[in-house]
């Protein structure tokens, strides 16, 4: 557990909607005065949580998104220099989420006093970037890379799975490994609503087949592990000692504000979060009441799931100490029959309980056994 | 005789299902200002929430109406009947109690096979019997062609059949008329002891028991101590009423009359429907005549969804028995459903009806097992047992003999189809009687077919196959030995006693097959491999393989998401809650049932 909390600023602006993308976003170049606005309430929400948490210390921002890297310079500096002067940071890691397509200011963002690149490559195929709608080519993400790679660190790149059946995930491992200390590999999603879906639904487009995907994850995971990036989370690998912190932070029920539309925030014990459409959120009054939207009812029941749930998801699992503390009884006696039943899937320490390696996929299976009991 | 019972007809209505039976009732009821036409809800008698919805009867119900004919006035008593094939029984109940019966068939359709059953049951019981054709507004309508139909086939004088649309309203009064004219008046002797024939039975919470009845002798008043002449109970009497419709108390009930009897009975047992009442203080020597007691054909298991509801389906069992004596039920546990019911119905419609009635009024969630008849096994050693259900069946080495019960079945359908029925009926190993032609358009097919052939899928396929232009209908026809062989089912090498089967050797490897191939398809991927075994004793006979989950995994999982994507995992959990643990594997509760029908491909 990092000491501090974590910070999520959301950027609600892209250059283009990718085809797969559920995600509520705006086209930049449409929207000028919006985003003045918006970069003025996000600060305005930042001051007046600032207030009502003067005691905590921030050890992580992230600034995700959308695109973050389609912000002007200028923009983002106010953002950043905001968080820098009204928070007590404390700082591990401070990432930006960069497109190749909009990373021309890649190298100033470290004299802002952000720390961390985080690279949307998803791929090193220009026709499977096409697929999925990304603006960028193959030679835009190296360059981004490269750039990033003189100016910082800690990088992490982003690559897609599941495209397609004969998808070369391994050459896109491989091909960014060179720039990057931590890779993030997702599986492709096909949500319902988005343009791939639809063409998925009607056949006019196919993408991996199961056993292509599973081919695809082993394939990579296999690879990352001989070149010392451990697994530790489903969809990320890393060196020892370059994770995410801001991620860990939220798999370990980590308290984190949220700001921006759509963000979320767990803090104290409570979850509240932001309108998600950018019109509405800018109608909130932030700076008088910085929880917009409460979740309610909310229980300790929902805290212990969620709890398992994520910890579930990492290669460190369970850690039993850590729920006793947090909710008061037993692991071990609440879930012994869950434990026993499932004991063939999963490694139990003393002091902790976690999915097997090779289970890491069907861990929803598993993680279900656990919600259900 | 004396001159009320002139003035009484009590008389049925009977028909094949779907031909106006229930719309002619109301309408009667109309025409005798019974029911004001605000108050007429559409099939007044069908008073279950079920009848109404798919225009069927199943209860049979009473009424009383007046009618002024020649200036005389009338007593009317109908009595409802049900016209599916799985209530014959009751259809028999009702005629008992009846002098005549107005048979209604369908203009354009013709005689059916529920139209000759009836009858047969009708002539059975001596009644006089007045055809009626129904739905000549009809564009299709045959009237002609349908009387010669009744006169060839059954025999009876349609000349002067009243010609009428129940749903229109036209010569309806012809009907009632053609009642008073031509059907006898009840003849029972006033002044001699009390004799009344229960036809019915339901349970009310404020009286108790109810029997409807028809009083063949004597005279019935509040006091009255009664006697049931087949367990010799006696109850006082606290009150005698009429159909109104609805229950009106009277001061007596006499001879020939319909009515109903309370006396604050507790147990709806004591008042066996075909059981005689009579007066126990000046009792009749000699019962009536009575009925036969039906017997079950189709078995099931029904099983609570949620283990935890046993109790609840327990209760609702026992209320449903109440007003439906032919339900029976006896717990009975299995390995893979937990505790449960083996039920034992009328028949498929009976089945699905119960289950209906189980799911809306009582708000249960149900598995049911694949339906199942009745087979008397002769076991080696001599001894002879009664097997309802499959897990039950004695080890091979111990069986000498298997018999299955067979039903005579008749089949009414436009000689197109005669091809099509004839492969149907000699793939579901029927014994071929005989075919007749009734007319040019119609056919007449008897079959000696299994029942449990019968009640696997033989409405359906009948169905498909003729486009729905044939009707069925049967009666038991005693019991066969035939080489019957369990069929089991493995899942992950473990026998799930809710899914085995008695079949036909021939039939097993098709059956097998195909079971095996549809729960592949329901059973969701688990962590590991399941095999799927289809087995006749220990000989494997199909094989399906369930293959281990490969990617259940949720792609991303960050800040806001989380609680999204929790959900996702939660509603994942949902659909586990109707799934049923045997051995290792879960089981979602729709296997059980979807393996009853896979040959309709």
């Amino acid at each position: 557990m990092q000491p501090g909390i974590g910070i999520y600023i959301h950027v609600p602006f892209c250059e283009a909607k990718c085809r797969y993308c559920s995600f509520y976003s705006l086209p930049i170049h449409l929207t000028e005065e919006l985003v003045e606005k918006y970069v003025n309430e996000v600060i305005w929400e930042l001051i007046a949580a600032s207030r009502v948490y003067a005691d905590k210390t921030v050890s992580t921002v992230y600034i995700g998104g959308g695109t973050p890297s389609v912000l002007n310079l200028k923009q983002l500096s106010k953002i950043v220099n905001t968080v820098y002067r009204y928070y007590h940071v404390y700082l591990s890691e401070f990432t930006i989420e960069v497109n190749p397509s909009s990373s021309k200011n890649i190298t100033e963002y470290a004299k802002l006093g952000i720390n961390r690149i985080s690279v949307g490559v998803q791929s090193t195929d220009d026709g499977i970037l096409k697929k999925l709608g990304r603006i960028h080519t193959v030679k835009e993400a190296l360059q981004c890379l490269e750039a990033a790679a003189s100016s910082y660190d800690k990088i992490s790149g982003d690559i897609i799975l599941g495209v397609e059946d004969e998808q070369n995930v391994l050459r896109d491992v491989k091909t960014i490994l060179p720039y990057v200390n931590h890779i993030s590999t997702y599986i492709l999603t096909l949500e319902k609503g988005t343009p791939l879906y639809s063409d998925v639904i009607t056949k006019k487009i196919s993408v991996a087949s199961e056993d292509a995907v599973v081919k695809q994850y082993n394939d990579v995971y296999d690879f990352c592990v001989n070149n010392r990036l451990y697994r530790y989370e489903v969809s990320n690998f890393a060196y020892l000692g370059a994770e995410s912190k801001h991620n860990l932070n939220y798999w370990s029920l980590g308290e984190y504000i949220g700001f921006g539309p759509g963000a979320h925030s767990y803090m104290n014990g409570l979850r509240f979060f932001n309108e998600s459409n950018l019109q509405g959120y800018l109608a909130g009054n932030h700076f008088a009441n910085h929880r917009q939207k409460e979740e309610r009812p909310f229980s300790i029941e929902e805290d212990r799931k969620e709890f398992i749930m994520l910890a579930m998801r990492t290669a460190h699992g369970i850690d039993a100490t850590e729920y006793g503390r947090r909710f008061g009884d037993d692991f071990w006696v609440r879930y012994k029959k869950t434990i026993d039943k499932l004991k063939e899937y999963m490694i139990v320490t003393e002091r902790r309980i976690r999915i097997k390696p090779q289970f890491f996929l069907v861990q929803n299976a598993i993680i279900g056994e656990f919600l259900d009991e | 005789m004396d001159d009320r019972q002139k003035h009484i007809r009590n008389f049925c209505i009977i028909a094949h299902i779907d031909h106006g039976k229930s719309t002619l009732a109301d309408r009667i009821m109309e025409m005798t200002g019974q029911v004001s036409e605000r108050e007429l809800k559409d099939q007044m008698l069908d008073s279950m929430e079920i009848e109404r919805e798919r225009g069927i009867t199943i209860k049979l119900t009473p009424v009383r109406m007046f009618y002024k004919h020649n200036g005389e006035e009338y007593t009317l008593n109908l009595i409802d009947t049900p016209g599916h094939v799985d209530f014959t029984y009751e259809v028999s109940r009702s005629l008992a109690a009846c002098e005549g019966a107005v048979l209604v068939v369908d203009a354009s359709q013709g005689i059916e096979a529920q139209t000759l059953t009836n009858v047969y049951l009708a002539l059975d019981n001596d009644l006089e019997i007045i055809p009626v054709i129904n739905k000549i507004d009809l564009p299709s309508a045959r009237p002609d062609e349908v009387k010669t139909e009744i006169e060839d086939v059954i025999g009876l004088d349609a000349s002067d059949a009243p010609l009428i649309s129940a749903k229109e309203g036209i010569n309806i009064h012809q009907v009632i008329q053609a009642v008073i004219e031509k059907l006898p008046a009840p003849t029972g002797k006033e002044d001699a002891p009390l004799k009344a024939l229960i036809f019915d039975s339901l349970y009310d919470n404020y009286k108790g028991a109810i029997c409807n009845v028809r009083i063949v002798d004597g005279e019935v008043k509040t006091g009255d101590k009664i006697m049931f002449m087949s367990n010799g109970k006696e109850f006082d009497v606290t009150e005698v009423g009429v159909f109104a419709p609805g229950m009106l108390p009277v001061a007596s009930l006499r001879a020939g009359d319909v009515g109903y009897i309370a006396a604050s009975i507790k147990n709806v047992k004591d008042t066996s429907v075909g059981d005689t009442i009579t007066n126990a203080l000046t009792p009749t020597q000699k019962p009536l005549k009575g009925y036969k007691k039906v017997n079950p054909m189709v078995f099931a298991g029904v099983y609570p969804a949620d283990g935890s509801k046993y109790n609840d389906l327990r209760d609702a069992l026992e209320k449903l028995n109440l007003n439906d004596a032919s339900l029976i039920f006896e717990p009975e546990t299995s390995t893979a459903l937990g505790f449960g019911f083996r039920c034992g119905f009328l028949g498929l419609l009976h089945m699905e009806i119960i289950e209906e009635r189980l799911e809306r009024e009582f708000d249960l969630d149900l598995i049911t097992t694949a339906p199942s008849v009745s087979y008397i096994v002769k076991k080696t050693d001599g001894e002879i047992v009664q097997v309802d259900n499959p897990s039950h069946l004695p080890p091979v080495g111990e069986i000498e003999s298997i018999e299955e019960p067979i039903v005579k079945a008749n089949i009414f359908s436009p000689p197109d189809y005669v091809g099509a029925i004839m492969d149907l009926c000699q793939d579901k190993r029927g014994v071929f009687i005989d075919l007749s032609y009734i007319d040019a358009t119609r056919v007449k097919i008897e079959y000696r077919i299994p029942l449990s052939e019968i009640v696997y899928d033989f409405f359906d396929s009948l169905k498909s196959r003729t486009r729905g232009y044939a009707s069925l209908d049967y009666e038991l026809d005693g019991y066969t030995a035939d080489d019957l062989v369990k069929l089991d089912i493995l899942l992950n090498g473990e026998v799930c006693d809710a899914l085995s089967l008695i079949v036909h050797r021939d039939k097993a490897y098709a059956r097998g097959r195909g079971i095996a191939e549809k729960l592949k398809d329901v059973i969701p991927r688990q962590l590991f491999e399941i095999p799927i075994q289809a087995a006749i004793g220990s000989k494997i006979i199909a094989r399906e393989t369930v293959k281990a989950l490969r990617k259940d995994v949720l792609a991303k999982c960050y800040g806001g998401d989380i609680t999204r994507k929790k959900k996702l995992l939660e509603k994942q959990k949902e659909g586990k809650k109707r799934m049923r643990q045997v051995g290792s594997v879960q089981i979602p509760s729709e296997a059980f049932m979807t393996i009853l029908k896979f040959d309709n491909k």
